[in-house]
């Protein structure tokens, strides 16, 4: 499972991953930001087409695990309704040296948002709410 | 594969099997798609799914024609989007099978 509308566990996320050759784990957490350019901001719903945003973090898992000797890698993004300062990624990069799990960790969140059919729309202080549009889909980065 | 091609049909047992197809070829063939629209697509759409019948052989490229002429807003969203079938990212030549799933697909912001 890699989308959830649960809140995200950051520890339970980063346990997944850990093991007795890797000694750097990396945590990454996506959080809701109070602001946007001069917008407060009092929310973030967040939408996905599900089944394929599903086999894309998994694609990007398997993929990056495969590129990096020990890389235990996860990646779960939620979705629904969320807060300021709630979490809205998860991404949990665990392997036998620092430089790998670093690198991983900043990789995954940088395909996940070129690649995965997920879409944010911004709820404001003063009521309205706009749709953010980011990144062009891409296949791979 | 939930995209490929169906197997021709029999016609109905109560048509003599030389009537049913020249009725068949009266008119061009179409075939029932499933769309699915997400944020501003489903705006632009007005539903977040749909049904079209297109005409057999048709492709993303003119799925997106005939789509981008049903409303301006749409041919506008249409035009920065990207488009899935059956769940993986399709070129403007990919066929649509009878059953497809269309996904239309603006730019994302996840993360």
């Amino acid at each position: 499972m890699h989308l959830t509308r649960a809140p995200l566990d950051a520890a339970a996320i980063a346990a997944e991953v850990a093991g007795p050759g890797r000694g750097a784990a990396v945590v990454f957490l996506g959080t809701v930001r109070d602001r946007h350019a001069s917008r407060e901001v009092a929310g973030i719903d967040y939408s996905a087409y599900e089944a394929m945003a599903e086999a894309t973090l998994a694609a990007i898992e398997r993929e990056l695990a495969a590129e990096h000797d020990g890389l235990a890698l996860r990646i779960v993004h939620r979705l629904g309704a969320l807060a300021v300062g709630e979490t809205s990624i998860a991404i949990a990069a665990a392997a036998p040296r620092r430089d790998a799990a670093f690198a991983a960790a900043r990789r995954a969140l940088e395909r996940v948002k070129r690649e995965a059919p997920i879409w944010k729309r911004e709820r404001y202080a003063d009521g309205t709410a706009a749709w953010r549009e980011e990144e062009p889909l891409a296949t791979r980065l | 594969m939930r995209c490929a091609p169906e197997p021709l049909r029999r016609s109905p047992a109560i048509l003599p099997d030389d009537l049913a197809p020249r009725a068949a070829c009266a008119t061009i063939a179409r075939v029932k798609i499933r769309l699915l629209a997400f944020a501003t697509a489903a705006q632009a759409l007005g539903a977040a799914a749909a049904e079209r019948d297109v005409p057999e052989g048709s492709t993303v490229a003119t799925l997106r024609d005939a789509l981008a002429a049903e409303s301006a807003a749409l041919a506008t969203c249409l035009a920065r989007s990207a488009v899935a079938v059956d769940g993986a990212l399709a070129a403007p030549e990919t066929p649509l099978a009878a059953g497809c799933e269309v996904a239309l697909l603006p730019p994302v912001s996840g993360g």
